[in-house]
C-alpha cells in the first residue's frame, strides 16, 4: 500500500466508521471533540452508518465537504459488517476526493489498555478468536504478533511482560483460554469492545505519520480466507 | 437532460455505466468473476462479495475516465438494489448511497430484472411501448407486460427451475465447466436436437406458466445410459426442448394480450438458436423481436443506468429517506409502488 503525503493539519476534521462486530459506531473529530453514535446489531449496519453520520455532522455542525479524512475498521470481524463499512468509505471518500485510514479492529481493544502490553482478543465464532499482540512503545502501538486465528486453548506463547488479555475472545473464552505451553494466561480486562471513538485517536497518530491511502483501499482484512471448497476438493471429500 | 451513473452488483458481474439522456451510453465497464467462481463450480457468494468490494471504486474511476466525465457532472446514481446476493449487493448499496450522500444527488435503487427488461431499448433498433417481455436467465423465466417504463405486469413465469438454471444444471451433468449455459450451446451446435425427446413440460396449458426440473431430470435419466460421445445429441435435444417450449409460450403471450412486440432479456437471451427460432415464429405472427446487444445480456451496469434516467425523465423519484436498503427477494411489481406506480 502507498502513503500519501499530506498537509501536516494537527486538528484535522475526521470522520470514522467502525462496523466490525455488531456493536456499530460512527465519530466525528472536530477541534479536539468527538461527536458519535452508536447501534447494535450487525443486521442494522446497512441501514444505519449513513443515517448515523447524517446526525453526527448535524450535531457538530459539520458539512461533509468539511471531513479531511475518513477512518474505519479494516477487520477482522463480521465479513458484512466489514464490507458495508467500507463501501461506504470507499464512496464518501471517492466523491469528497479525501484520503482514508486504516486501523485494524484489534489496534481499537488495544488502545482501551493501560499496561505497556495488550494480547487482543475477539470472537470470531465457530469456536475461535482472532488475537493480536501489541506492545506500546513511547508514541504508538507496535504489533508484535500479527493478527491471527486462534483455538482458544492453543494461545501463542507470549513474553514475560506486564499485559492483560482483552476483547470479546477473552470475554466469551475465558475458562477455556489457555497457552500452547501450558503456562497460566494473563489477566483478562473485560467488556472492552471496539468503538469509532478509538479509530479516531488511532486515526490522528496514523494521519499525522501520513499513513494514509486512496478510497479504493479501504478493502477489509478477512483472516479466514478458506471459504468454500473447490469442485476438486469436493469430489476427493 | 439528465447523466446517471449506474451500478450492477447482485451476483457475479461488477458492472458500471453512464447514461446520458441526449449522448446515450457514454461508458460501459464490466468485470467478471467468472474465472474466479470456475474452480468451485458454482458462484460462491461470499467470494462474489470479496471481489466486489475490491473492483468497484477502481471500475467507477475507469468509467469516469473513459466517459471523460467527473462526478460532479452526474445527476444521479442508480444501483441495482434486488433481488440478488445479499452481501454481493451490499458492496454495490453502499458505494452508490454514499456517493449519492456527499455529492448531494439522488440515489436511485433499482430492480434488477427492470434493468434487463428495458436493456433492449439500448439497442439500435429499441421496441417501443407496450410490450411484452420475456426474462429468460439463471434466476428467472418470466413473461411481463411492460405498459411504460415502472409499469410491469407479471404474466406467468416459471413453477420451478429457471430455464437458466436448467442450462447450467445440464451442463453440469454432462461435465462442463461453469457457467454451463454458453457451453452447453456450444456443444449443441455440433448436435442431433431431434435424436432425443425429451419433454416440453406444460407446453399445452393454456397459459404462460412454465417448467424446467423434469426436463432437467429426463436429461439425468438419459445422460446416465449414454456415453459421453452422445452428449453433443443431449446438449442439442436438451436446447431444442427449452427453446421449443418458449417458443410456444411466446405465441400465447401475443395471442393472450394482443402485443405483438416481444422483447427478450436475461442470459439465455444470448442463446443464439433461442434468438433465430423465436425471431422466425413471432414474424409469423407479425409480430417483431427485440434483443438487447449481446454484450448487455448479461448482468452491466449499463440497463441500471439506463432505468434510472427513464425514472428521473419519467419525474419518478424514490422518496426521501434516512437510510438505504437492499432487497435480496424483490417483488418486481412491490418495486413499482416504491416510486409511486
Amino acid at each position: 500500500m502507498n502513503k500519501q503525503l499530506v498537509k501536516p493539519d494537527s486538528h484535522p476534521i475526521l470522520l470514522a466508521i467502525d462496523t466490525a462486530t455488531e456493536a456499530g459506531s460512527v465519530c466525528l473529530y472536530r477541534n479536539e471533540q468527538y461527536y458519535y453514535s452508536d447501534w447494535l446489531g450487525a443486521d442494522k449496519h446497512v441501514e444505519s452508518v449513513l443515517s448515523h453520520i447524517k446526525d453526527i455532522l448535524k450535531e457538530s455542525d459539520t458539512r461533509i465537504e468539511e471531513v479531511k479524512a475518513l477512518v474505519f475498521s479494516q477487520g477482522p470481524g463480521s465479513f458484512t459488517g466489514l464490507r458495508a463499512g467500507c463501501g461506504v468509505t470507499q464512496g464518501l471518500a471517492l466523491s469528497l476526493g479525501i484520503p482514508v485510514i486504516a486501523v485494524p479492529t484489534l489496534l481499537m481493544l488495544a488502545e482501551q489498555v493501560n499496561t505497556p502490553w495488550a494480547f487482543t482478543l475477539l470472537d470470531a465464532r465457530m469456536g475461535q478468536v482472532y488475537g493480536a499482540l501489541y506492545k506500546k512503545d513511547e508514541t504508538d502501538w507496535q504489533e508484535m504478533i500479527p493478527t491471527g486465528l486462534f483455538q482458544p486453548d492453543q494461545l501463542p506463547e507470549l513474553p514475560n511482560e506486564e499485559m492483560v488479555l482483552v476483547g470479546s475472545g477473552a470475554d466469551c473464552y475465558a475458562e477455556q483460554l489457555r497457552l500452547i505451553s501450558g503456562k497460566p494466561i494473563p489477566g483478562i480486562l473485560p467488556n472492552k469492545v471496539p468503538h469509532a471513538q478509538w479509530l479516531i485517536k488511532i486515526g490522528l497518530r496514523k494521519w499525522q505519520k501520513g499513513d494514509v491511502l486512496a478510497s479504493h483501499e479501504a478493502l477489509p482484512i478477512y483472516i479466514r480466507d478458506k471459504v468454500a471448497l473447490t469442485t476438486a476438493e469436493r469430489q476427493r471429500q | 437532460m439528465v447523466r446517471v451513473l449506474g451500478i450492477e452488483s447482485s451476483c457475479d458481474e461488477t458492472g458500471v455505466a453512464i447514461y446520458d439522456s441526449e449522448q446515450g451510453l457514454l461508458a460501459d465497464s464490466l468485470h467478471s468473476q467468472i474465472k474466479l467462481h470456475n474452480e468451485y463450480g458454482g458462484v460462491v457468494p461470499e467470494l462474489a462479495s470479496r471481489d466486489h468490494i475490491r473492483r468497484i471504486t477502481p471500475l467507477i474511476k475507469e468509467t469516469l475516465s473513459s466517459a471523460n466525465c467527473q462526478l460532479t457532472d452526474l445527476t444521479a446514481i442508480a444501483y441495482t438494489a434486488g433481488p440478488g446476493l445479499a452481501g454481493a449487493l451490499l458492496v454495490g448499496a453502499s458505494v452508490a448511497e454514499s456517493l449519492s450522500f456527499a455529492l448531494s444527488i439522488p440515489a436511485l435503487p433499482i430492480h434488477h430484472l427492470e434493468g434487463h427488461l428495458l436493456s433492449p431499448c439500448l439497442s439500435d433498433t429499441p421496441p417501443k411501448f407496450p410490450f411484452i417481455a420475456l426474462l429468460v436467465s439463471g434466476g428467472h423465466s418470466q413473461f411481463m407486460k411492460v405498459t411504460q417504463v415502472g409499469s410491469y405486469e407479471l404474466l406467468g413465469e416459471s413453477v420451478d427451475d429457471a430455464a437458466g438454471e436448467a442450462f447450467d444444471k445440464t451442463a453440469k451433468l454432462l461435465g462442463l465447466p461453469y457457467p454451463g449455459g454458453p457451453h452447453l450451446a456450444k456443444l449443441a451446435e455440433t448436435g442431433n436436437p431431434k435424436r432425443f425427446n425429451f419433454p416440453r413440460p406444460m407446453i399445452h396449458s393454456g397459459d404462460l406458466m412454465m417448467s424446467f426440473s423434469g426436463l432437467k431430470t429426463a436429461v439425468s435419466l438419459t445422460v446416465a445410459q449414454h456415453q459421453a460421445e452422445d452428449y453433443k445429441d443431449i446438449a442439442a435435444s436438451f436446447e431444442a426442448a427449452v427453446v421449443d417450449t418458449l417458443c410456444a409460450k411466446a405465441l400465447q403471450a401475443i395471442k393472450q394480450t394482443g402485443i405483438k412486440q416481444l422483447v427478450i432479456a436475461g442470459g439465455v437471451g444470448a442463446n443464439l438458436t433461442l434468438r433465430k427460432q423465436l425471431t422466425t415464429v413471432v414474424k409469423e405472427q407479425g409480430g417483431d423481436v427485440f434483443y438487447p446487444p449481446l454484450k448487455l445480456c448479461t448482468d452491466n451496469g449499463a440497463m441500471i443506468a439506463y432505468a434510472g434516467a427513464q425514472k428521473l425523465l419519467m419525474g419518478q423519484h424514490s422518496p426521501q429517506k434516512e437510510s438505504f436498503a437492499i432487497y435480496p427477494r424483490w417483488d418486481l411489481q412491490a418495486y413499482s409502488t416504491l416510486y409511486g406506480n
